[in-house]
């Protein structure tokens, strides 16, 4: 298909769903000015790209978007970006898909009668408003405005509408706020923020809870950060935690700590500096040992590492801050950092931007507030209270009590359901705006699609109109003029070419180094946390706090600890699982005090008896306590009542073993040969045992290229970023829930977790290996599968006949078959927002298909095939240049996006090339002994003369 | 044309080497049986039959022409699978066999109609019936 | 030869043609049945190319499940027929000539039956041609060194050169079955397709050359054929499939499905058309020593399948074999599969080293259903828990048929058996010739 009939395609098909959409307006987009002059003469068909911020988390990472005709294609990280240099993680990858997710609110919503909805106009939307405003002036209510995180100028536009309304601004509500961490640098630190951890500049890192792969802090900057540290100081990480997490199994060293013991070891820690916090708990060995479960000898150890460590760090946060001991464990470890001289590794002068969040005290006085009746009309933007603040709140139930509520959302949530009015955000990729991650960086949004998507705007836009219908008063034309007033003032004319350039603006901070101060030991006392089993909420990589639970890649794609991809679960230690004699999928009925929940059981290794988790994303209001000392959220229920329903359902667990069965898919490192082991260069030669490459035949002469892949299993650390950008980049079918129970994923990359080690767990992308001697061409009767002269295991789509014969053959099953047709499909049922996920890629979602990749019809095998879509637009590129593609030109998305570019690809007939350095020093490769030869090799890191880029750049 | 009929085999044979001892040429006697009677080929001095001729010719064939259609089109659009030479033989191998077979097979029947000299159109539309009976013609000559 | 002997070939060819009789209620009935099942598993196939591969269960890793087998397990039945007729022609054996018409009947009607099976498996069967070498505008040809293709041959030559050998077979007694034509239709069918016999010495005698040189050409044909099926498996490199001795292994356990399907045919037809005396308990002693043997050989398979598996030390080997053993712990892992299907091949055919059993047609025939059902398990064994189970113990996933599988494979016993009814009715059951050969 080429670009011409795909554009002809999607027009035909989206126009068509259009129609069929709604009333007829829908079908008549408005077209968004792009905030800077789009690059000049640009070719229809040919990709051009345009910088921007993602907004799926506060991290505010620089985004890069591939754009063809107006059309965004897919979301990149921008190199250099001071975030994450050209990476981006899971959900950011998805975030195109929150732009044309099907569940997207398409247009102002009014609600009728108790539980229906009316699609209205803008102007009586506004209309509504202002009457509501009015009635509850002469109520003499208050009108309130709730938003989630806000940053960069939309804040300053929300003041003004406030004071001009007489609207009363609230603090912020996330889920995610720091109180506590807050709290406690406020207490020691005097600063209420949380820094930047410097993590690329010290070589020992212990992380107490803190989930800095996922949610915490940066997530993006902290992978790049560990993996570089890893190459370039030696890093070595240990991370402490009551749970189970991603971070424990991906540390060198994981310490399963009691919950709520964190406090003890952190005294003890302390004690190993000859300082003794008052109030903090007992700091000898014996005592610390029985309080957190760890031996005397690890926790002799621990200390010994941090001491003999010249540049260490500590961060605390996650699920350790947010227990009954949270604040005890802030204020030591910020104790512990002052005390391990590690102050130069916070930079507070770069610290997260909080904006104006307040913590769950603030929404526990606004719930209040309204159960008095003083709420007039309340404005809910960009968050979900009522859906995830502690069910015991009941924040649902007194919104009501506000005389008028109106969401600004992008679908809907809790909350919206409880609006009377629903007014449709645009998609970052429609808007312009800005976004703070930290204090002195600030990143332009700016809209990317051509054309409106549905008839949404902007927060801006709408305060701005809604100041112009209320006060008569129209200052600007529109959001974007704001803005770039707002940017002018800022940074003095001619500030725009730059600004768009790179997407962002930083400011040169000078790092001030705080000063700690003895904190009152009151905030030191801990209680141990009460015995019987505890159910703990854990932050989620895929869904965040539960944001991106409605985008449905997100969704295909394995959570890494367990595999399962759709729907809820709970996992139970196997312990427990025992004695309650579980099996993955039986039904467990949870409950705390008035609150039950039944959820399917999941056995996760390593998890410490009577800990129970659900992931955040998926758990909704839960019975979880606000801090006192912090307004933070205790998202350790204790307590908690399970039993068996008796009931079990089918979990979508992608993995078929949690073992590896001593098959050393792992490469233990005896497999990793030491370099120059008597082989030189040519990477077939002197790998495995050499009987492993007997063979009848000749090898396979390669002339100028042969494409290789080495994959540093040290720097993996399973969070899933290279799977999304594969499902985006190849126009991968999202198959849904029947289909992965029926094991039947599209994925072309996977993560495979295997628990063999007692301490933790091992991760291993599999993707096609690419073989020499691939046993499923051999095997193909059409030859719609066969070796091209570049060493790519090509797949002919179009040529494939379906006999399967080549998926059976493959020992890496990485083959994919298209047992229905999964190319997306119009469906006027799914394009409801309350529509549930199906078994097809909904509309819009053609939109984001690649037009460089075809989408495979309905049984045919498709393939990881090293984005040759990409190798051939470098071959054009470097064609033109009259010269052979150099190293760095192609990389495929998977190891584009990867966040601790532990995926490295390149032509292993170039000596200088990485991927042949990396081969030329001895790998490991899977299955090698079935003589496949593979051209995807494993190391496990540090990976030898790898200068990696702009590694000066970034936090380092 | 004289008939004789016989209701079993012993007294065919007897009466069939009795015309031939008295000097009755081969060729005007026509022997008809229900079932092959090997006895009575040599008692007409029938030559061996050419059908195994067909045969061998046939298998030949088969296997050359397994061979070649393999190897023309690999070399037609050469690709090259799991490492393996273009013209690889030892696969080849099994199409050449099947195509023997087929092709002797086929042969084989086709050199049986021939000389048997079948289909005969005429006895297609009035068959001579002999029934279970041992029968012999013999032209008298004029 | 006797008076009796004339007497007998008489009787010979009114029994035997009154098989072609007007047929009774009873074979409407079984008739119906079985052209009810195929349009059912016509049906089905429609349904599943108009909605996708999907409404099977295969799934990944199990990329090939009952389609496949029904494949193989089909190729297998058609085994017998030629074998009875050419390599027990070339030995000699006494028993051939009341088992090798039926015989040859069903080995073409099997092998027309498998053939379906490559196509319904197929994704895209509209372009199943492409299997087929033939000059066209991509330039591209077959892979030939794919088993697959190797598949196509040997199973389009077999069902040629089967069918060849049938129709020769058949001449002389399509003339017998002339003389004996009810009406016109018959008649002209019979006289057509005679080509004119008269068994003139001429034409017995190259007709018996003829008759020869096929059997020699059918004899390594029918090694051959199931070999090559087999290597559509061994050619691979998953556990459980990539091993030497499936060639022999596959031909062993095809002869002793062809023959107990022979078993289960040819029982209720002597019944039915009353030719108990034609075939007596000593023929079918004959077929049941042929039974007992290659369910012996069967067996030594099974065995040496392990003894290598094990020998070899090779991990994915051993813990695959071990899970045929005994499945996995979890419900659904296919755990009494395999001691079924030995009990069924290996052990309750054992029961025919006693006379009493070969000679008891009743329980030859149970034993014949046994067999059937223990050979289409092992061929479920073989294919799928090998897929089920191999290298990468992520990818390692469970198969469930579902209802569109079950369905198709009702059909193709419908096609069978509908086939099977209508020849019974329309050409002479047993050859006639020869039988009469040997009465005098």
């Amino acid at each position: 298909m080429n670009r011409r009939d795909f554009l002809k395609a999607v027009g035909v098909v989206s126009g068509g769903a259009v129609v069929a959409g709604c009333e007829p307006k829908k079908g008549t987009y408005k077209a968004i000015a792009p905030l800077f002059p789009l690059p000049e003469g640009r070719a229809p068909g040919e990709p051009y790209y345009i910088r921007t911020t993602c907004t799926e988390c506060p991290a505010g990472c620089g985004v890069t978007v591939r754009v063809i005709d107006g059309v965004p294609i897919k979301l990149e990280g921008t190199p250099g970006h001071p975030v994450n240099d050209g990476s981006l993680c899971v959900r950011g990858q998805a975030g195109i898909t929150r732009l044309y997710n099907p569940r997207r609110i398409q247009k102002p919503m009014r609600r009728k009668g108790a539980d229906g909805w009316e699609e209205i106009e803008w102007e009586q939307a506004y209309g509504d408003i202002i009457a509501a405003v009015k009635r509850s002036r002469q109520e003499g209510k208050k009108n309130l405005y709730l938003s989630g995180r806000t940053s960069g100028m939309l804040g300053r536009l929300i003041d003004e509408f406030c004071q001009k309304t007489g609207f009363e601004r609230l603090p912020e509500y996330e889920v995610f706020d720091y109180a506590t961490l807050r709290r406690a640098n406020e207490l020691v630190f005097s600063i209420r923020e949380v820094p930047s951890y410097n993590i690329a500049a010290s070589d020992f890192l212990l992380t107490i809870g803190a989930d800095v792969l996922q949610t915490f802090g940066s997530p993006v900057s902290q992978q790049k950060q560990i993996a570089r540290a890893k190459r370039e100081n030696g890093l070595k990480w240990v991370h402490a935690e009551p749970h189970v997490s991603l971070e424990g199994l991906q540390a060198h060293r994981r310490v399963a700590l009691k919950p709520g013991s964190e406090p003890h070891l952190l005294s003890y820690l302390l004690a190993a500096y000859g300082k003794s916090v008052p109030g903090a708990p007992a700091a000898d060995a014996p005592s610390v040992s029985r309080a957190t479960g760890v031996s005397e000898d690890v926790l002799r150890d621990l200390a010994q590492q941090l001491r003999a460590a010249a540049r260490p760090l500590v961060i605390a946060g996650g699920v350790s801050l947010a227990g009954e001991n949270g604040l005890a464990t802030a204020v030591l470890c910020a104790q512990l950092q002052s005390a391990g001289g590690m102050l130069t590794r916070l930079d507070f002068s770069r610290s997260l931007e909080m904006g104006r969040v307040g913590t769950l005290k603030d929404l526990q006085a606004l719930s209040e507030r309204l159960e008095k009746g003083q709420g007039g009309v309340l404005f809910i933007a960009r968050t979900d209270p009522a859906g995830t603040a502690p069910e015991a709140m009941r924040f649902a139930e007194k919104m009501e009590k506000a005389s008028y509520r109106v969401a600004f959302a992008d679908a809907i949530s809790a909350t919206t359901e409880k609006c009377d009015l629903v007014l449709p955000l645009s998609h970052a990729l429609e808007s312009a705006g800005d976004e703070v991650p930290r204090k002195g960086l600030r990143g332009l949004v700016q809209p990317v699609i051509e054309k409106q998507l549905h008839d949404t705007k902007t927060e801006g836009d709408i305060l701005l109109d809604l100041l112009d219908e209320m006060t008569a008063e129209r200052e600007f034309r529109s959001f974007a003029a704001f803005l770039k007033q707002q940017w002018r003032e800022a940074y003095g004319p001619g500030y725009e070419p730059q600004f768009s350039e790179t997407g962002y603006r930083e400011a040169s901070a000078k790092p001030a180094l705080p000063a700690a101060r003895p904190v009152p030991p009151e905030v030191l006392k801990t209680a141990a946390l009460p015995e019987g089993p505890t159910l703990v909420l854990t932050p989620s990589v895929r869904y965040f706090d539960g944001r991106s639970r409605n985008l449905k890649l997100l969704n295909e794609i394995p959570d890494p600890l367990t595999t399962i991809t759709y729907g809820e679960w709970v996992s139970v230690s196997e312990e427990d699982a025992r004695d309650l004699k579980l099996r993955d999928g039986d039904e467990l009925e949870i409950a705390a005090d008035s609150w039950t929940r039944v959820l399917p059981a999941k056995i996760q290794k390593h998890l410490p008896s009577g800990v129970m988790m659900v992931d955040r994303g998926v758990a909704g209001a839960c019975p979880t306590k606000v801090d006192p000392a912090t307004g933070g959220e205790i998202v350790w229920l204790t307590g908690v009542r399970v039993r068996r329903t008796g009931g079990a359902v089918k979990l979508p667990v992608m993995s078929g073993s949690p073992s590896q069965h001593g098959r050393g898919i792992i490469p233990d490192p005896v497999h990793l040969k030491k370099k120059g082991d008597g082989h030189d260069g040519d990477h077939e030669k002197g790998h495995g045992e050499g009987h492993h490459n007997l063979t009848l035949y000749p090898e396979q002469e390669y002339k100028d290229y042969r494409w290789a892949m080495a994959i540093d299993l040290d720097a993996c650390n399973a969070c899933g970023a290279c799977v999304a950008a594969c499902y985006v980049e190849n126009n991968i079918g999202m198959t849904g829930r029947d289909q992965h129970l029926r094991g039947r994923e599209m994925s072309w990359i996977r993560i495979e977790p295997f628990y063999d080690r007692e301490d933790g767990a091992d991760f291993l992308p599999m993707l096609c290996q690419q073989c020499d001697a691939a046993p499923c061409e051999a095997v193909c009767p059409v030859f719609a599968t066969y070796h091209n002269p570049e060493g790519l295991n090509a797949q002919i789509y179009n040529r494939c006949v379906g006999t399967r014969y080549c998926a059976n053959n493959c020992p890496y099953k990485v083959r994919r078959f298209n047992w229905f047709d999964y190319r997306p499909r119009r469906d006027p049922q799914l394009r409801q927002p309350h529509g549930d996920f199906t078994d097809s890629i909904e509309m819009p979602m053609d939109w984001v298909s690649n037009p460089l990749v075809s989408l495979r019809k309905r049984g045919v095998m498709e393939k990881c095939t090293f984005c040759v879509q990409r190798i051939r637009e470098a071959r054009d590129h470097a064609k033109d240049k009259g010269r052979k593609i150099e190293e760095g030109e192609v990389i495929p998305a998977c190891a584009q996006t990867c966040p601790s570019e532990a995926i490295i690809f390149g032509n292993s007939l170039d000596p200088d090339s990485r991927v042949a350095k990396i081969i030329h020093q001895g790998t490991h490769r899977v299955f090698e002994e079935l003589g496949t030869r593979p051209a995807v090799h494993y190391v496990n890191g540090p990976i030898p003369d790898a200068h990696f880029k702009d590694s000066e750049r970034g936090e380092a | 044309m004289q008939e004789y009929r016989f209701e079993d085999e012993h007294s065919y044979l007897h009466k069939l080497q009795e015309l031939v001892d008295s000097g009755v040429p081969t060729r005007k006697i026509h022997a008809f049986s229900p079932i092959p009677v090997p006895a009575a080929e040599q008692i007409l001095r029938e030559k061996p039959t050419f059908v195994r001729v067909f045969a061998i010719a046939g298998a030949l064939m088969g296997m050359l022409a397994g061979f070649a259609l393999c190897i023309y089109t690999v070399l037609r659009y050469p690709m090259i699978v799991s490492g393996k030479p273009v013209v690889a033989v030892l696969p080849f191998v099994v199409i050449a066999f099947e195509l023997t077979i087929l092709l002797g097979s086929l042969a084989t029947f086709a050199g049986f109609l021939l000389n048997a000299r079948l289909p005969y159109i005429p006895r297609i539309f009035n068959p001579d019936e002999y029934g279970t009976h041992f029968t012999i013609l013999v032209e008298e000559d004029r | 030869m006797t008076e009796q002997a004339i007497e007998q070939h008489h009787r010979l060819e009114r029994d035997i043609l009154a098989a072609m009789s007007r047929p009774t209620g009873w074979y409407w009935v079984a008739l119906g049945v079985s052209i009810a099942a195929f349009l059912m598993g016509m049906g089905l196939w429609l349904y599943m190319i108009l909605t996708g591969m999907g409404v099977a269960g295969i799934n990944n890793p199990v990329g090939w499940g009952v389609f496949i087998v029904d494949f193989v397990f089909w190729v297998g039945i058609a085994h017998s027929g030629t074998l009875i007729s050419a390599v027990l022609f070339l030995f000699r054996a006494r028993f051939r000539s009341r088992f090798n018409r039926a015989a040859e009947a069903m080995t073409i009607f099997a092998v027309m039956t498998a053939g379906l099976f490559p196509l319904i498996h197929l994704g895209r069967v509209w372009f199943a041609y492409w299997l087929f070498p033939y000059p066209n505008n991509h330039l591209i040809w077959p892979n030939f060194k794919s088993p697959l293709v190797w598949d196509v041959f040997a199973v389009s030559t077999y069902l040629t050169v089967s069918a060849v050998f049938w129709y020769v077979g058949l001449i002389p007694d399509l003339a017998i079955a002339r003389r004996h034509a009810k009406n016109k239709i018959q008649m002209w069918a019979y006289r057509v397709f005679s080509l004119g016999w008269v068994g003139s010495v001429q034409q017995w005698k190259h007709y018996n050359k003829l008759y020869g040189l096929l059997a020699c050409f059918a004899t390594p044909l029918v090694v051959s054929v199931h070999s090559v099926v087999s290597w559509d498996f061994a050619m691979s490199v998953i556990p459980g499939w990539h091993t030497t001795i499936f060639a022999p292994y596959f031909v062993a356990g095809a002869i002793l499905s062809g023959c107990a399907m022979v078993i289960t045919l040819m029982v209720p037809m002597r019944k039915i058309f009353r030719l108990e005396e034609i075939i007596t308990v000593k023929h079918f002693e004959g077929i049941a020593q042929m039974l007992l043997l290659t369910s012996l050989i069967v067996t030594y398979s099974y065995i040496v399948e392990y003894a290598i598996a094990f020998y070899s030390g090779n991990t994915y080997e051993i813990s695959h074999f071990v899970y045929r053993l005994l499945g996995a712990e979890e419900p659904g892992h296919y755990r009494y599969a395999y001691w079924v299907m030995v009990a069924c091949n290996s052990v309750i055919p054992l029961l025919l080293f006693f006379r009493k059993v070969r000679t008891s047609i009743p329980a030859l025939f149970v034993m014949s259903l046994f067999v059937n059902v223990g050979m289409w398990l092992e061929r479920f064994i073989i294919i799928v828990t090998s897929l089920a189970r191999d290298f990468d113990p992520y990818a390692w996933g469970l198969y469930k048929p579902s209802f569109v599988e079950v369905g198709i494979t009702i059909g193709s016993f419908g096609l069978f058996f509908t086939l099977f009814l209508l020849f019974c009715k329309t050409l002479p059951v047993l050859a006639i010739t020869e039988i009469k050969e040997e009465y005098t």
